[in-house]
C-alpha cells in the first residue's frame, strides 16, 4: 500500500496536480471567472450570469480541478508530520466543503412553491428546464440544452435520440420574443402593434374578441373589426343614479367598496396617505396634458393630490370613467373611484359607450382596408393605410406606432424570433423549441403545453418549461400577513398560516423560521400582493447540507491551528 | 478652511447680500433650537427626536447639516416653515454638474444651491415626470443622471414639503398610523398645538418655548403603534449621540496619539499604566458609540457603509494594538491609527454617501444573532486587510523616499503583513460561511453566487494566492508589499463596488450610490504607487547586481 502511494507521488503527473505552482494560476483564473459573472448579472440578470458562466461545464471542471489540486497536494505530504496539522485539516476541511456542494448540486432540490391564499398546490417549480412528451402509453422528461446560443437541429440530436420517436425537436432558440400571452382564447384575431417614445416602448395587442380596446395612459387604442366593439364590452355593477353629494370611493383590488367619503370631506388622512382636493371640474377635457374645464359635455372630474413621506401624487378621477388612473404606483391600497352627484350623473357603465372620448385616441380599421385614424378632442387629426412594420409618426408627443402583426390568433404562434437578453431587466426572454411531430410543426414556447393527435388516432402532450415536482404533502395557504414599519411600505416582517395535506392544524412559515417534513425544507422566500395574494416559498432539499457543515467547521478549526502553530508562542511552548 | 471658503463664497455672493438668503439667515438664526429638539416624531418607520428629523431632511436638501454653516438644522428647519418667501431661498443642492450647469451655474462659480423658484423656472418637473414614468417601469435601467435629476427632484419635492408644513404635521400624526378607522376625526391636540407652535415662532411670540414643552409633552403621550412606545426612552439618548458626535472625538484621539507614536521620547509613556490607559481611549469611545447605536437602533450598527467604514476602523485600532503588543513596532502602529482617525472622519464628513441614519432594516437582516456574527466578521477581517494596505503603503512610500531603505526592513514590513494577511484570511473565510450557513437558514441555499457572497470569495480568493505563492517564493518581501495592496483592491470592490457600482443581487439593502469619483482616485493612486515602487526597486535590484 506503502509502496503504491510512493509511485504515486513519484510519478511527474501527481507532481504536476500537488503542486502549488497550479494552485496559485488556478485561483486567480477561477476568481477572475466569477468576477466576470458578478459583471454580467450586474448588467443583465442572475440567471444571465448562471447561464453563462456558473453553470457552464468548463466552471464546473475548474472547480474540479481545484479539488484535485487539493487533493493531491494533501496527500503528496503524507505520511503527515506534526507540522503538517493545520495543513491537512484546512485542505481536508475544504474537500469535504467542497464535496459536500457537489452533492447539493447533483442530488438536491432547489426551487419555488407558489401558492395563492385559499388554495392549495404541491408543484415545486426547479430552475432547470425540460421537454416532456406524453399520452396514457408513454411519459419521457429530458432536459432541455442550457445554453446561450440558439441550436440548429444538428445540434440537438442527442435530445431527438432520448425523446419520443413521434416528435422531432427542429429549431432551439435559448430567447425569444413574439408568441402570445396564454390569456387570449385561440378564437378570433389579434392586431399587435409597439408604441415607443423617447421615453417608453411598449408592445400592445390587441384581441378581436377579447379585448377590442384598451386604454394606454391618456390614449385610447381601439380596433373596430367588422363587428362593433361595443357589444363586447364587460357590464360592471350598477351603481345608483342619483346621489345627494360627491363621493370618493375607495375600493379594495376585490373590487369591494371599503369606504365611501363625502368630497366635502377632504382632506383625510388614510393609511398614512393624506388626500386633499385638489380642484373640481365639471365639464373636464385634458388639452395639452393639463386638465381644464372647457368640455361641452358633462363630465365630472376632480383632481386630488395625495401626499405620503413628502412625496406627493397627482391622480385625476373621471365619474364617467372609473378604470382611469394617473396613478401608476398608487400609496394606497386602494382604488380611488369618483361619483358625481346628481341625477345627471350617469352610471360609470357607460363609460366605454361614450362614442370618442375627447383624449387622444387611436383607431384602426382592419375591414375592408387596412388603416389607422388619430383622433384627439374628437378632431380627426390622421389618416392613413398601414402595413406590418411600418413606422407611423403618430401626430403627438413625438410617438411611432409600429403594427407587428395582424390575423388569426391561432397562427400568432409561428410569430416567434430569436433575440438577446435586454441589459438591466431582471428576467431572461422565455426560450421557445420548433416541434416537428410527423407532418405538423409548431413552436412551443416556454411555460407552453401542446396537445397533438398523431395520424394513428392517439394524442400527445408536448410541455417545454421548468421543470417541475410533486412534493409528498400539500401546502394550502390560509392567510399572508406583512407587517409594515409603521407608517411606511416597508416590510418589517412577512408570513404564512399554511395547513399541510389539509389537516386543521395551522402552522406559520416566516422569514426566519422555515417549516421543515420529509426531507424538505420551506422557507417563506417572497410575496405578490396581487390581487391574488400569492406567497411565494423556497422548497429545498440538500443532502450536502451535513457534509458541508462539518466541512466548514474542519476548515474553521484547521485555520486556527494553522495559525497558532507559527506564532511565537507555540514555538516557545513546543521548544520546552 | 471651512472658513476661507466661507469667506470665498460671502465674497462671490455679495450682490445679493439683501435678499431672501440672507433675510431667511438671520430669521433662522433668531429661533432657538434647543427647547424643541427632543420632540418625538415618527419618519421611515421609527421614532425619533425631531433633532433627527430636522438634520436628515436639511441633510438631503442642502447637502450639510447647517445652512451656510451658520444655522442649525432645526433653526434652518423650522424658518423654512415660517418665512414667507421660503420659496426664494437657495437652499437646494443640485449635486450634478451638468444639472448645476444648465441651471445656469459657470464653472467657476461656486453656486451650489438653488431655490424652489429657480428650480421652477428651469422646469424641473416636466424634466422630471417621465423619469419617474421610467422609474417605476423599471428602476434598474435609469442613467446616473436621470438618478441624479430624480434625486434633485424628491429634494425639491422634500422642500416644498417642509415649507408647506405638512411634513412637521404628518411626523406628529400618529393617529393616522393606527390603522384607516381614524381618518376624518378632528384632529388631534398635538397636531392643534404644533400649528399654534409655529404660529408663535412666526409672530415671535415670546411663549414659544412654553408651547415647545406643551408640544413634546403631548406628543409623548399620544398613543403610538407598540414599536414606537419602546423606542420613546431612546429619544434623549439619540439628541445626545447626534450632538455628541463620538466618532469624530475618537478620531481627534486616534490622530493626536499616532501622531505622537513618531517621537521617540513619547514611546517610554506608552508603557506605564497611564500610557496604556491612554491607548484605550480612543477604543473606549469608538466602543461606547457603537453601544449607543445599538441602544437606539436595536440591531448591530453594521447594516450600512457608515456602520463598517466605522467598524473598520475599530478593527484597524484594535488589532494595530495586538500589533504594538508583539512586534513593538510604534512607527507602523503610528501611521495605522493615524489611518483609521482619517478614515473615521472622512466617513463622519461625507453624510450624503456614507448615511449615519438609523432607519430600520429589511425583514430579511431581521436576525440579530446572524446579523452580528455574520455581518461583523466579515467586516472585521477587512480591518485585517485594511492594516495590511497601510502598512504596505508606507512601506512603499518610504521605500521610494528613503535611499537607505533596505531588505531588513522589506522583512520587516512583510513578516506584520503576513501576519495580518493570516488574520484576515481566517476571520473573512470563517465570516463567508457564517453567511452561507445564515443564507442557509433563511433562504435555503448554502452558496448561490450572489454579487456579494462572490465577491468577498474573490477577495478572499486573493490573499489566499498571495499566501500560498509566498510559500513556494513567488513573492519575496518586496513582492508581498506590491501584492497586499493590489488584494485590496478586491475588498473595495467587495466591500464598496457592489454596492455602489454592480448594484446587483440580494445584498440589495445595501446598495447606495455616489463616492465613485473617490474611490476612483484612491484606486488610480494606489496602481500609480505600485508601478512607482516597482519600478524604482527594480532600478536598485539591477544596479546592484551589476
Amino acid at each position: 500500500m506503502k509502496k503504491v502511494l510512493k509511485r504515486i507521488q513519484a510519478s511527474s503527473l501527481f507532481q504536476y496536480c500537488s503542486s502549488v505552482k497550479l494552485a496559485v494560476p488556478l485561483m486567480l483564473v477561477i476568481g477572475a471567472v466569477v468576477s466576470l459573472g458578478t459583471f454580467i448579472e450586474s448588467r443583465y440578470n442572475a440567471d444571465y450570469a448562471k447561464l453563462l458562466v456558473y453553470n457552464t461545464v468548463w466552471f464546473q471542471t475548474l472547480l474540479a480541478l481545484l479539488w484535485l489540486n487539493i487533493f493531491c497536494a494533501a496527500l503528496s505530504r503524507y505520511p503527515w508530520k506534526k507540522h503538517h496539522t493545520g495543513f491537512v485539516i484546512t485542505h481536508l476541511g475544504l474537500l469535504t466543503l467542497l464535496g459536500g456542494a457537489l452533492l447539493t448540486k447533483v442530488y438536491g432540490i432547489d426551487g419555488s412553491l407558489y401558492v395563492r391564499e385559499g388554495e392549495t398546490s404541491r408543484t415545486v417549480f426547479l430552475p432547470e428546464k425540460v421537454i416532456e412528451v406524453s399520452n396514457d402509453y408513454f411519459f419521457t422528461k429530458i432536459k432541455a440544452p442550457s445554453t446561450a446560443k440558439p441550436l440548429s437541429e444538428d445540434h440537438l440530436s442527442w435530445v431527438n435520440k432520448k425523446l419520443s420517436p413521434y416528435i422531432k425537436i427542429k429549431k432551439f432558440y435559448p430567447f425569444t420574443e413574439g408568441g402570445q400571452g396564454p390569456s387570449f382564447s385561440t378564437e378570433g384575431d389579434i392586431l399587435s402593434f409597439n408604441i415607443k417614445s423617447p421615453f417608453f416602448d411598449q408592445k400592445v395587442t390587441l384581441h378581436s374578441k377579447e379585448l377590442p380596446e384598451r386604454q394606454m395612459g391618456p390614449a385610447l387604442f381601439r380596433w373596430v373589426t367588422k363587428t362593433s366593439p361595443q357589444q363586447t364590452t364587460s357590464q360592471t355593477k350598477k351603481q345608483p343614479h342619483s346621489l345627494k353629494s360627491d363621493m370618493l370611493i375607495f375600493q379594495s383590488p376585490s373590487g369591494k367598496v371599503v369606504e365611501k367619503v363625502p368630497l366635502k370631506k377632504l382632506p383625510i388622512t388614510i393609511h398614512g396617505v393624506k388626500i386633499e382636493l385638489k380642484k373640481k371640474y365639471s365639464h373636464a377635457v385634458v388639452v395639452k396634458n393639463q386638465i381644464t374645464n372647457e368640455n361641452d359635455q358633462i363630465n365630472p372630474a376632480i383632481e386630488l393630490r395625495l401626499t405620503k413621506e413628502g412625496k406627493t401624487y397627482r391622480e385625476i378621477l373621471y365619474s364617467k370613467f372609473p378604470g382611469f388612473s394617473i396613478l401608476k404606483d398608487s400609496p394606497l391600497p386602494f382604488k380611488l373611484l369618483y361619483q358625481a352627484a346628481g341625477p345627471n350623473s350617469p352610471s360609470p357603465t357607460q363609460a366605454s359607450e361614450t362614442p370618442l372620448p375627447k383624449g387622444p385616441v387611436v383607431e384602426f380599421h382592419t375591414f375592408p382596408k387596412k388603416e389607422v385614424l388619430f383622433y384627439k378632442n374628437g378632431q380627426l387629426l390622421k389618416k392613413q393605410t398601414f402595413s406590418l412594420n411600418q413606422k407611423i409618426q403618430m401626430p403627438w408627443m413625438n410617438m411611432i406606432l409600429t403594427p407587428l402583426y395582424l390575423g388569426p390568433m391561432k397562427d400568432l404562434k409561428q410569430q416567434i424570433r430569436p433575440i438577446s437578453p435586454t441589459p438591466k431587466t431582471d428576467q431572461l426572454p422565455p426560450g421557445a423549441i420548433l416541434v416537428q411531430a410527423e407532418n405538423q410543426s409548431f413552436w412551443l414556447q416556454e411555460g407552453q403545453v401542446k396537445e397533438i393527435t398523431l395520424q394513428n388516432g392517439d394524442p400527445l402532450q408536448i410541455y417545454f418549461g421548468p421543470n417541475t415536482i410533486q412534493l409528498p404533502f400539500s401546502v394550502s395557504l390560509i392567510k399572508f400577513y406583512k407587517k409594515d414599519y409603521p407608517g411606511t411600505q416597508t416590510a418589517m416582517s412577512f408570513e404564512s398560516d399554511v395547513r399541510i395535506n389539509r389537516t386543521p392544524q395551522i402552522i406559520k412559515i416566516s422569514m426566519n423560521e422555515p417549516y421543515k417534513r420529509d426531507g424538505y425544507t420551506l422557507y417563506q422566500s417572497s410575496y405578490d400582493l396581487g390581487p391574488p395574494i400569492v406567497s411565494i416559498f423556497s422548497v429545498n432539499k440538500d443532502p450536502g447540507r451535513p457534509i458541508k457543515y462539518l466541512g466548514s467547521i474542519i476548515l474553521a478549526i484547521g485555520i486556527i491551528i494553522y495559525i497558532f502553530m507559527k506564532s511565537r508562542f507555540y514555538k516557545k511552548w513546543s521548544s520546552k | 478652511m471651512k472658513s476661507f471658503i466661507f469667506i470665498f463664497s460671502l465674497f462671490i455672493t455679495f450682490p445679493l447680500l439683501a435678499g431672501p438668503n440672507e433675510e431667511f439667515l438671520s430669521l433662522a438664526q433668531s429661533i432657538q433650537d434647543s427647547p424643541i429638539e427632543e420632540l418625538p416624531v415618527q419618519n421611515n418607520g421609527r421614532l425619533k427626536p425631531f433633532h433627527s428629523l430636522a438634520r436628515e431632511s436639511i441633510l438631503f436638501i442642502n447637502g450639510r447639516y447647517q445652512f451656510e454653516h451658520k444655522a442649525s438644522a432645526i433653526q434652518t428647519y423650522l424658518a423654512l416653515i415660517i418665512y414667507p418667501k421660503s420659496d426664494q431661498v437657495e437652499i437646494i443642492n443640485v449635486r450634478n454638474k451638468n444639472i448645476r450647469a444648465q441651471l445656469g451655474s459657470l464653472p467657476g462659480n461656486k453656486k451650489n444651491h438653488f431655490s424652489i423658484k429657480q428650480l421652477d423656472k428651469w422646469g424641473l418637473m416636466g424634466r422630471a415626470a417621465p423619469l419617474l414614468d421610467k422609474e417605476q417601469r423599471n428602476k434598474r435601467s435609469l442613467e446616473p443622471e436621470e438618478k441624479d435629476l430624480l434625486e434633485l427632484y424628491n429634494q425639491y419635492q422634500l422642500t416644498k414639503f417642509i415649507i408647506s408644513g405638512n411634513h412637521f404635521l404628518a411626523a406628529l400624526d400618529f393617529a393616522s398610523l393606527q390603522g384607516s378607522q381614524n381618518h376624518g376625526q378632528s384632529p388631534p391636540k398635538t397636531l392643534s398645538l404644533a400649528k399654534e407652535y409655529l404660529r408663535a415662532l412666526a409672530s415671535q411670540s415670546p411663549n414659544t418655548q412654553e408651547l415647545a414643552k406643551q408640544l413634546i409633552e403631548s406628543s409623548f403621550n399620544s398613543p403610538m403603534p407598540p414599536l414606537f412606545e419602546k423606542q420613546k426612552k431612546k429619544i434623549k439618548i439619540e439628541v445626545y449621540y447626534n450632538k455628541l458626535r463620538p466618532f469624530f472625538i475618537a478620531a481627534l484621539f486616534l490622530l493626536f496619539i499616532g501622531l505622537s507614536f513618531f517621537f521617540k521620547q513619547a514611546h517610554p509613556f506608552y508603557n506605564t499604566l497611564l500610557g496604556k490607559i491612554t491607548l484605550s481611549i480612543p477604543l473606549l469611545i469608538l466602543f461606547l458609540g457603537f453601544v449607543a447605536r445599538v441602544y437606539i437602533t436595536g440591531f448591530a450598527p453594521v447594516t450600512n457603509m457608515y456602520g463598517t467604514m466605522i467598524w473598520v476602523s475599530f478593527g484597524v485600532s484594535l488589532f494595530s494594538l495586538i500589533l504594538l503588543y508583539l512586534y513593538k513596532s510604534y512607527y507602523a502602529v503610528g501611521s495605522l491609527w493615524i489611518g483609521a482617525g482619517l478614515t473615521l472622519i472622512l466617513t463622519e464628513n461625507l453624510p450624503l454617501i456614507l448615511s449615519p441614519n438609523m432607519d430600520p432594516i429589511v425583514a430579511v437582516l431581521r436576525s440579530n444573532l446572524w446579523l452580528t456574527i455574520h455581518v461583523l466578521t466579515i467586516v472585521i477581517s477587512y480591518a485585517a486587510f485594511t492594516i495590511t494596505m497601510i502598512l504596505s503603503n508606507v512601506a512603499l512610500v518610504r521605500s521610494l523616499v528613503r535611499s537607505d531603505f533596505s531588505h531588513s526592513i522589506y522583512k520587516e514590513f512583510s513578516k506584520l503583513i503576513y501576519r495580518m494577511t493570516q488574520l484576515g484570511v481566517f476571520l473573512l473565510s470563517v465570516g463567508i460561511i457564517l453567511g452561507g450557513v445564515w443564507a442557509d437558514y433563511s433562504w435555503g441555499r448554502f452558496w448561490g453566487w450572489d454579487p456579494k457572497e462572490t465577491w468577498a470569495l474573490i477577495a478572499d480568493i486573493g490573499y489566499l494566492a498571495i499566501l500560498h505563492a509566498r510559500y513556494i517564493g513567488w513573492l519575496k518581501p518586496f513582492g508581498i508589499l506590491l501584492a497586499s495592496p493590489l488584494a485590496y483592491l478586491l475588498v473595495i470592490m467587495a466591500w464598496y463596488g457592489v454596492n455602489f457600482i454592480l448594484a446587483s443581487g440580494l445584498h440589495s439593502y445595501g446598495f447606495s450610490s455616489g463616492g465613485a469619483t473617490m474611490v476612483g482616485i484612491f484606486v488610480a493612486t494606489q496602481l500609480f504607487l505600485l508601478l512607482l515602487a516597482g519600478a524604482n526597486y527594480w532600478k536598485k535590484v539591477k544596479a546592484s547586481s551589476h
